[in-house]
């Protein structure tokens, strides 16, 4: 039972290979985590100006459906992984419905009848923003 | 040695954080659109206040439907004398209407008369708006008072008609980036990327050096579909212009919301939209709109003349028949995407 | 019944001791140097791997919940506790298992053992703090644990070598 780790008294070849294994270790962390502005992509839903939800779409692994508290004209958005579009809407111009799925980082869906934003952020962005 | 390992290696991570600054997105509603600004900074929340404050204030100069704003009081005036105006109203007032006049009133700051008739008016956002056609003889009694420019003198301003009435709608979002770059450098960011309502403003570039990027829609697509991606250099703004935007139906024909002040109609340019990319952001606004009235050879001669405002800036001119036009300096970094759609492309050089 | 008068009050010196160590370096923090949460130099591991070594499994775990909960009742920081004991039963179980895998010596041994001190600790903080984000910082303190651990390792060569009291079944 007696251990003979208890017995040397220099490092040995696999002790190098346990720190060896612990630095990879880190390394692997770290390149996990690596500031790349966020590995997750999140929708953002703004209205009348206030942040009321954030949805993390990385995360989802079945379609959602988010009614908007508080809309002036009912809304009805659906989420799955990696996109998000508005399923539905009361309001009278109906862009928003009609912009469809934005999936990628720096896309919006704008509801302006009800001053509703959702901005997708976070992922590898290709794009800062959209014009037009 | 083995306590200053790890405190290298600390160093190093640290410093890795403060490179590489999380971007802060700050989105409101101004201007009857909305607006998002995002600012690369350890914490630029005053900033970004600062930014949407900046606006609000200019909103509550330039709205037509605000009773108290500049533009509202200068309206109700119209026909009976000057009002005085907030020297950034004058100011504006001034620049639109020097484009105006260098665009032969293809940029016309005074349309809104004409606009209300079709209910692409000012109460859009409200949605209340009724879209109609006008008759022939209503526009014709209207198209009148769309051709005096404002009278600007000190800091007072005069419509010399009764009936007239200003509406900045096509250059007050531009001119709103300069005020909320001059917020946000005020308070220490000099990286950000500005959205107002479709005009897209780099303040610096991204934090590692690299220029922004931004995706222009494809006219005829929706959602996701993209014309281009292209580089928007530190400084620079890119504005669109299409009719795609905001149109409506009667009688099965599509009437959009660029109106052409010669006859009044919707602009039949042979012009899907038009990207301006310029300086100064209230001239890439006012010059997108301008230029989709003028249509593609009339951009494209004064692009190429080397004199006047336009030859200063780089445009995306997208034609019906699915060509698209791109000035020389638009050309590094440019990612074409409409093939599959059909498009064509061409880089325009002089 | 001298077997475990011996033992108890083995186990009870070694806690003290352990105790002692850890207020000690609580008191000259490493992360003051080294800016770092969660950084210390894991002294207190010596007499973990003393126990293992020349006590027993369940005489080392005695200890080390005993120091631990001695050491929240003296520090009273609760939260501390959860910390030190997720790093410390993760260290001890891995250290157990190392010292039974030949060819290694105790510099392996104590670097795997400050290695899971810290994952221990970080994933106590995850948990506590509910944000898996808290991972970032596992990836320096991993690296960290390479040196605290050979530090750890060859000061416990000479404590096993030259403290052989309690060896009593060898003798």
């Amino acid at each position: 039972m007696r251990s003979s780790a208890a017995d040397r008294t220099r490092p040995t070849l696999l002790d190098g290979l346990v720190a060896a294994a612990v630095l990879a270790a880190a390394a692997a962390i770290l390149f996990a985590f690596r500031p790349t502005s966020g590995n997750f992509l999140t929708a953002r839903i703004v209205l009348d100006n206030e942040l009321v939800a954030e949805v993390s779409l990385s995360d989802l692994t079945g379609p959602v459906t988010i009614e908007v508290p508080g809309a002036k004209y009912p809304i009805t958005l659906e989420a799955e992984a990696g996109r998000i579009r508005v399923l539905h809407s009361d309001c009278p111009s109906q862009d928003c419905v009609h912009t469809g799925w934005v999936s990628r980082s720096g896309g919006q869906i704008i509801c302006l009848p009800n001053r509703l934003v959702i901005t997708v952020t976070g992922g590898t962005a290709e794009a800062d923003a959209v014009t037009g | 040695m083995k306590r200053i390992f790890p405190l290298l290696l600390t160093v190093a991570l640290l410093s890795g954080c403060a490179s590489a600054p999380e971007p802060v997105l700050q989105s409101f509603f101004a201007m009857d659109t909305t607006m998002s600004v995002t600012a690369y900074d350890r914490d630029p929340t005053e900033a970004l206040v600062a930014a949407q404050q900046a606006v609000n204030r200019l909103d509550a100069l330039w709205s037509r439907t605000r009773a108290d704003s500049d533009v509202a009081k200068l309206n109700a005036a119209a026909g009976s004398g000057p009002v005085a105006v907030d020297p950034d109203t004058a100011a504006l007032l001034e620049k639109a209407n020097a484009a105006a006049l260098e665009s032969g009133m293809a940029f016309d700051p005074v349309l809104a008369p004409v606009m209300d008739a079709w209910g692409f008016g000012a109460t859009e956002s409200e949605t209340t708006a009724v879209h109609r056609v006008p008759e022939q003889a209503e526009l014709d009694a209207l198209l009148p008072l769309t051709r005096d420019l404002p009278v600007v003198e000190g800091d007072t301003a005069a419509l010399s008609l009764a009936g007239q009435a200003v509406d900045l709608g096509a250059i007050a979002k531009g001119a709103a980036a300069d005020y909320v770059v001059a917020a946000l450098t005020e308070h220490g960011v000099d990286s950000a990327i500005i959205a107002l309502g479709g005009n897209i403003t780099a303040l610096g570039t991204k934090p590692d050096g690299s220029p922004f990027r931004v995706y222009v829609r494809d006219p005829q697509g929706e959602g996701e579909d993209f014309l281009c991606l292209m580089s928007l250099r530190a400084g620079r703004t890119c504005s669109t212009s299409g009719g795609y935007e905001r149109y409506f139906e009667a009688d099965g024909q599509i009437y959009h919301h660029i109106i052409d002040p010669a006859d009044g109609y919707p602009a039949r340019s042979g012009l899907l939209s038009v990207t301006v990319v310029a300086e100064d952001p209230a001239l890439a606004d006012a010059w997108s709109t301008a230029l989709y009235v003028l249509g593609a050879e009339e951009a494209i001669a004064r692009w190429k003349s080397g004199e006047g405002t336009v030859a200063g800036m780089d445009l995306i001119l997208v034609t019906e028949e699915g060509h698209v036009y791109i000035t020389q300096g638009l050309e590094k970094g440019l990612e074409t995407l409409g093939e599959g759609a059909g498009y064509t492309y061409e880089i325009l050089r002089r | 019944m001298t077997h475990s008068v011996r033992r108890l009050t083995r186990c009870a010196v070694l806690t003290a001791l352990a105790l002692a160590i850890s207020v000690c370096e609580g008191l000259v923090p490493l992360s003051i140097l080294i800016p770092l949460p969660g950084l210390r130099l894991g002294l207190a591991n010596l007499v973990t791997v003393y126990a293992l070594c020349r006590l027993s499994g369940r005489e080392a775990l005695g200890i080390l919940v005993a120091r631990c909960l001695l050491g929240a009742v003296v520090g009273g920081n609760l939260t501390a506790l959860a910390f030190s004991l997720t790093g410390g039963l993760l260290a001890l179980g891995t250290m157990w298992v190392l010292l039974r895998v030949p060819g290694l010596s105790l510099f392996g041994v104590c670097i795997a053992g400050a290695a899971a001190h810290n994952t221990g600790q970080i994933l106590a903080a995850m948990g506590v703090l509910a944000s898996p984000a808290i991972a970032v910082y596992l990836a320096p303190l991993l690296a960290a644990s390479v040196l605290t651990g050979a530090v750890t390792g060859a000061a416990s060569i000479l404590l096993v070598r030259r403290v052989p009291w309690g060896n009593e079944r060898g003798t």
